[in-house]
């Protein structure tokens, strides 16, 4: 099914919000290179000092963390509906990698989440 | 008799002053069926074409422009001292009377602004008398061309609002029945003319011009019902005291007759509607539509034709009948013509109208979401029209069909359109261009910082090619090269196809009409025709991205406000609007340098904190340091300017880009204390409370500013927001679903729809969002 993924203006979002200001909190929380792969569909971000950036595909290196998740459901993770430990526990989110980064997912979470417009 | 007296409000149950206001009932009667109530008045008189403004309903104005004139203004007044008894007729007292209750500043006016129609009026009246005589003057040849001297100078009268000044009589004889056609017409056009006078002083107007074409109003039959020959009759007699007599009750009376002529409620109604619908002949139309404008403040002049054409009867109206029999009914056929073409285009299934009715609903939809009442903007009424005028619904015999496969197709190209845009502005292109105009990349890099300060900033610069460096580095660097870095670095505004508008010679008024009823996607296209006729329109670019960004599109809207940058630098209402659209954007470097660029500007106008200025024109020491920079700055500023509500917005701006938002509150909150009904600040306190995690007293401010402004695209896309992070995803969809409704434009709000419908388990709904079909999710998600 062809369907146009949700999940990439998600990620358009997180691009803008880790490069504005933003960036600062989450990158200071978690420093490396972390996948999505959604639905099959890789995405980097890449949280290290001096790269800040999302892009898809998948990265150059080794990514540290690799969480993957179907379309709907990191819909359902960014919003809020879901949290990733619950999404963990019901096998919906597989984590491979830093576990100890993975526990650290929610500011970049609440990032990709929608901003109200002043 | 009795009933003469109820609505003259004479009878001994009302008192004298109150007789003719609401209390009277059939004077409201009267005021239902004519439309005089203020709200009515007021949207007829936004409607197109309408553009007569209420004036001053001054008796005294005239006086004193001449002997006789004065004369007329101490028997005025000694009329006035009479309660009661009838200086001026029924009606214009009743208009009065309403006015001073509800503050409607008098009866709408034809005076102040003649329309050109008056001159086409002209021309047929003249034919009318004089060109080909109907068959009522049999005997007599062409016209006596020195009358049309008479004519002009009573219209130029008119014009002038002055007292007509009688002429020499010209060698001319009329023959009786001529005379009393001179009389009626006359009688006819000056209460058309004089409608915000009262008919009193028409029938002054016309006794001055009967008097100067010598004919004696005594010695001719009975004319007109309502007019006033006692007032004639004076005046040809050089000017004697004027003794008004039953010009009043006759006025009543034959309102009475109009009364029941019309078909109670519906009449008006019909009649309004045709004449937002019927543009077909748009000069007859117009001219038309200022008749009807003209008729409520002179009920009197407007029902004797009404009369004439409904009640059969009376010796004007068997003139009147007799004349329409002739070629010199013109007029009246105008009128009715005009009536004609507009239930034809009511009927509908006409092409060539539907071109016109759709300007026309324009306004229509217009003037029904200027309405103050919330209802009304709401309602599914409006949305019909609004829906109407572009063009997404027709009429088709009687039918309204929708037309969704056009829109959507013409959406998907915007968005397609709009994407690439985006694409433009975020990839490096801008980087690149904008090193191509100072030269070759690191030289012009070089030369810029040679000529500004040290290496290593010039490296830092040229490492991420970020043009608001430059504006922090030096006022004078920035003020120079500013405006070129902007326009380059939000892209090019992005105009929609097919613009309605194109043609429309006064777009930038129809612009800020449509802003004002809430039309905003029609105001946007309004503007845009504005903008591409003339690009040095600095308020049109500035209103359109006002509105850009309330239609939730900061890129449009930082566009737009680029090209008001363009023709005017130092546009401080622009400078602060780039501040929060680039702080929408989360763009912290160029909200930054544009906060901080009001706020010189603003610091500038006052001259009155020297210190705050040369801090703000010093800039920060390095870009690290520019958050914290512009942060005390304003803090500075707010804590030295309290009373500038401006400065609490931009340090709330700050405030919540530096993600103190609960001190963007308290800011957002300050200027909400000296600005309560700007609907915008309520929505920047919601927006700021939503983005702290606290959606839940978000909602309450969201709920202000659509209570101020219904049609705050923003305000109902922001609601969703915060309803999806409540987790009411279906309260959610619903209020997205409104938003597009306003702004199907927007791409951003089509993906949290489509996320609130994913977590609200309505995933039935996806492929409506993907196919963009507004209408199937505006019917299973109704607000």
């Amino acid at each position: 099914m062809a369907k146009p993924k949700q999940s990439a203006a998600l990620f358009d979002q997180l691009d803008k919000a880790i490069q504005g200001g933003e960036g600062d909190e989450v990158v200071g929380k978690m420093k490396g290179v972390v996948v999505f792969d959604i639905d099959g569909e890789k995405w980097t971000l890449d949280l290290r000092p001096g790269q800040r950036k999302v892009t898809k595909g998948a990265p150059e290196g080794k990514p540290d963390l690799t969480l993957t998740i179907s379309d709907d459901n990191f819909v359902k993770l960014v919003s809020g509906k879901m949290g990733p430990q619950q999404a963990f526990l019901m096998r919906k989110l597989k984590i491979g990698g830093s576990m100890a980064m993975a526990l650290k997912l929610q500011p970049i979470l609440d990032a990709a989440a929608p901003r109200a417009k002043l | 008799m009795a009933l003469r007296e109820l609505v003259t409000g004479n009878d001994a149950c009302t008192p004298a002053e109150g007789g003719a206001g609401p209390s009277n009932a059939m004077a409201s009667l009267a005021d239902s069926l004519l439309g005089r109530s203020s709200k009515v008045q007021e949207r007829l008189r936004e409607l197109p074409g309408m553009a007569g403004a209420a004036g001053p309903s001054g008796l005294q104005e005239y006086a004193g422009s001449s002997a006789s004139a004065a004369a007329f203004a101490a028997a005025e007044e000694d009329a006035m001292a009479v309660p009661g008894a009838a200086s001026s007729s029924g009606y214009t007292r009743e208009a009065n009377g309403f006015g001073a209750q509800h503050g409607f500043a008098g009866p709408p006016s034809v005076l102040g602004h003649v329309p050109p129609e008056f001159a086409e009026f002209e021309d047929i009246y003249a034919q009318a008398r004089f060109g080909r005589p109907p068959g009522f003057a049999p005997g007599r040849g062409g016209p006596p061309p020195p009358l049309t001297g008479f004519l002009h100078a009573f219209l130029e009268s008119a014009k002038a609002r002055t007292a007509f000044q009688p002429l020499p009589m010209p060698a001319v004889q009329l023959s009786p029945a001529e005379q009393c056609r001179v009389r009626d017409r006359s009688t006819i056009m000056a209460r058309q003319l004089f409608a915000e006078r009262g008919d009193e002083f028409a029938d002054a107007q016309v006794g001055q011009l009967l008097l100067s074409l010598n004919i004696d109003p005594a010695a001719l039959p009975a004319g007109a019902p309502g007019a006033d020959h006692a007032a004639w009759n004076a005046i040809f007699r050089a000017g004697g005291p004027r003794i008004p007599e039953r010009a009043m009750a006759a006025d009543v009376a034959a309102g009475g007759r109009m009364a029941a002529a019309t078909p109670p409620g519906s009449g008006w109604v019909d009649e309004f509607g045709a004449m937002s619908l019927g543009g077909r002949v748009p000069a007859a139309g117009a001219a038309w539509a200022g008749e009807f404008q003209g008729a409520p403040g002179t009920p009197a002049g407007w029902a004797e034709q009404f009369q004439a054409e409904h009640v059969p009867g009376g010796a004007w109206a068997e003139q009147y009948a007799a004349e329409e029999r002739g070629p010199g009914a013109e007029w009246a056929s105008e009128f009715q013509h005009a009536e004609a073409a507009a239930a034809e285009a009511r009927a509908g299934g006409r092409a060539d109208a539907s071109g016109d009715a759709l300007a026309q609903t324009h306004a229509l939809a217009a003037t029904l979401a200027a309405d103050k009442d919330g209802k009304f903007a709401n309602s599914r009424f409006l949305q019909f029209v609004s829906k109407m005028s572009r063009g997404e619904i027709v009429l088709e015999n009687n039918e309204a069909k929708t037309i969704s496969a056009t829109s959507a197709q013409w959406a998907r190209e915007f968005n397609e359109s709009q994407a690439a845009q985006r694409d433009y502005a975020a990839g490096g292109t801008w980087a690149e261009e904008f090193a191509g105009k100072g030269g070759a990349g690191g030289a012009w890099a070089d030369q810029f910082a040679a000529g500004l300060d040290g290496g290593d900033w010039a490296e830092q610069f040229a490492r991420d090619a970020d043009a608001e460096a430059a504006q922090q580095n030096g006022a004078a660097a920035a003020a120079a090269r500013g405006v070129e870095v902007d326009v380059c670095a939000a892209g090019v505004y992005v105009f929609a196809p097919d613009n309605p508008f194109v043609q429309d010679t006064n777009s930038f008024a129809r612009g800020r009409e449509l802003f004002r009823g809430g039309l905003l996607t029609e105001a946007v296209l309004a503007l845009e025709a504005e903008v591409q006729r003339q690009p040095g329109n600095v308020p049109a670019w500035l209103l359109l991205g006002t509105i850009q960004a309330e239609n939730d599109d900061d890129l449009q809207a930082i566009a737009a406000w680029n090209r008001a940058l363009e023709a005017e630098p130092g546009n401080a209402e622009v400078l602060l609007s780039m501040g929060v659209s680039y702080t929408n954007e989360l763009d912290q470097g160029r909200a930054l340098g544009f906060l901080r660029r009001w706020l010189e500007r603003r610091l500038a106008q006052g001259a009155a904190h020297p210190e705050l200025l040369a801090a703000a024109r010093a800039g920060p020491i390095d870009s690290s340091q520019r958050l914290r920079h512009a942060s005390e700055l304003f803090e500075r500023a707010s804590a030295q300017m309290p009373g500038d509500a401006d400065v609490h917005v931009a340090l709330g701006v700050l405030r919540s880009l530096a993600r103190d938002y609960g001190g963007a509150a308290d800011a957002f909150r300050t200027a909400l204390a000296a600005r309560p009904d700007d609907y915008s600040l309520w929505n920047k306190l919601g927006a700021t409370l939503a983005n702290s995690g606290r959606s839940g007293e978000a909602v309450g401010a969201y709920q202000r500013a659509l209570d101020l402004k219904p049609n705050y695209m923003r305000a109902w896309a922001n609601m969703g927001i915060s309803q999806a992070s409540l987790g009411n995803y279906d309260a959610a969809a619903r209020y997205y679903t409104r938003a597009l409704g306003l702004n199907p434009n927007a791409a951003a709000v089509w993906g949290y729809l489509r996320s609130s419908l994913t977590c609200g388990d309505r995933v039935d709904l996806l492929a409506a969002v993907a196919d963009s079909d507004l209408e199937t999710l505006q019917r299973a998600l109704p607000l």
